[in-house]
């Protein structure tokens, strides 16, 4: 079975998105080990999607007066509420060849690392193309992919206990969007593990559970490691572009 | 010179907004191509966006099919996008998009 690297750690929202972008281009360049990262922003930090536009996808007045970060994300997809204290991000940094050249594919067999880890809750939870793990419809997981010629990086979310109404304050969907999920409010789209189970899980209970369920669904062996001096380097110089309103407010 | 904007909800659930700036000549002044789709390699969107300014209608769907032609969308299609230009320019012309499926 393959060995891959497994980092839990935590960060703000700038240097959690840039160590994800400089995991994905040391990776390219065979520098490092396939990884399995999971993490927790802190604070709390909102990400929007590679194309999406600010006024758009978010409530930046509320953002901007609850001390919430906000930054836009390399991959694609649509904006994300991040809670520090009800959220794992996950990301995945590999080979293309270890996943699969497919990209449909490759979100279905990443994404199946979630359904097995809800799993282990005994929550039934099923991969909604393109990019979603619902329960009973409800959107508990999204994530989005990025790929260089050899390496794709896949990050998303894992909502054990995030707190939906500030979710729900935070992002903006069209109107469009809600009407056809049939809903009327972002609130009503999303659940959380806890809110199914009726108890709030422990965050270790969560990390082994997201473990054992990539290392399922990717057929891989997890060994527990740390980021390496160059990745903390890359990391630390990228943070600059996580921060720079050109970047953010690019559209 | 008038923004028009188009917003199309694709068959896979994503939505695909454009807003297209165009000046009284009907030549395409700025464009943006914006949704919570994806595309690989991303950087695709941004050339279509950075060479329609310039464009009439008729020429930026040419140039729009030439530049996806070499890339994966996913979530949306090319026809979304080609309808979401026409949609959009007519949007900032003051027109009605009457044909919703345009076929090439």
């Amino acid at each position: 079975m393959a060995e891959w690297r497994l980092i839990v750690d935590e960060g703000d929202l700038y240097w959690c998105m840039a160590m994800d972008e400089a995991m994905l281009q040391l990776r390219e360049q065979g520098k490092i080990p396939n990884t399995l990262r999971l993490y927790k922003i802190l604070p709390d930090g909102v990400t929007i999607g590679y194309f999406q536009r600010v006024k758009d996808s978010v409530n930046l007045e509320y953002i901007r007066g609850h001390g919430i970060s906000l930054t836009r994300r390399i991959t694609g997809g649509g904006s994300v509420y991040h809670d520090g204290s009800g959220e794992v991000t996950y990301s995945v940094v590999a080979d293309i060849s270890d996943v699969g050249e497919d990209i449909l594919e490759s979100y279905r067999r990443i994404c199946r690392g979630i359904v097995y880890a809800l799993r282990i809750f005994g929550v039934r939870a099923e991969f909604k193309p393109i990019n979603d793990v619902v329960v009973d419809s409800k959107k508990i997981s999204g994530s989005a992919q990025t790929r260089k010629k050899k390496a794709l990086l896949q990050h998303g979310t894992f909502m054990y206990a995030t707190d939906l109404d500030k979710l729900s304050q935070c992002l903006r969907a069209p109107r469009e969007k809600l009407e056809s999920h049939g809903v009327s409010s972002i609130r009503d789209r999303v659940t959380t593990l806890s809110e199914i189970i009726g108890r709030r899980p422990g965050l270790s209970e969560v990390l082994e559970a997201l473990k054992k369920g990539f290392s399922r669904s990717l057929g891989i062996e997890l060994k527990p490691s740390r980021h390496t001096k160059e990745e903390l380097l890359l990391a630390e110089k990228l943070i600059a572009k996580y921060k720079d309103e050109e970047w953010v407010f690019r559209k | 010179m008038r923004w028009g904007r188009s917003i199309i909800r694709s068959r896979a659930g994503k939505t695909l907004v454009i807003d297209l700036l165009v000046d009284t000549q009907g030549i395409i002044r700025k464009c943006f191509i914006s949704g919570d789709f994806f595309a690989y390699p991303e950087n695709l969107i941004n050339d279509i966006e950075r060479k329609l300014p310039g464009c009439r209608l008729g020429e930026a769907l040419i140039m729009a099919r030439k530049l996806i032609k070499d890339s994966s969308l996913l979530g949306i299609t090319l026809e979304d996008l080609l309808i979401g230009l026409r949609q959009a320019y007519n949007d900032a012309v003051g027109q009605k998009t009457l044909d919703k499926i345009i076929r090439y």
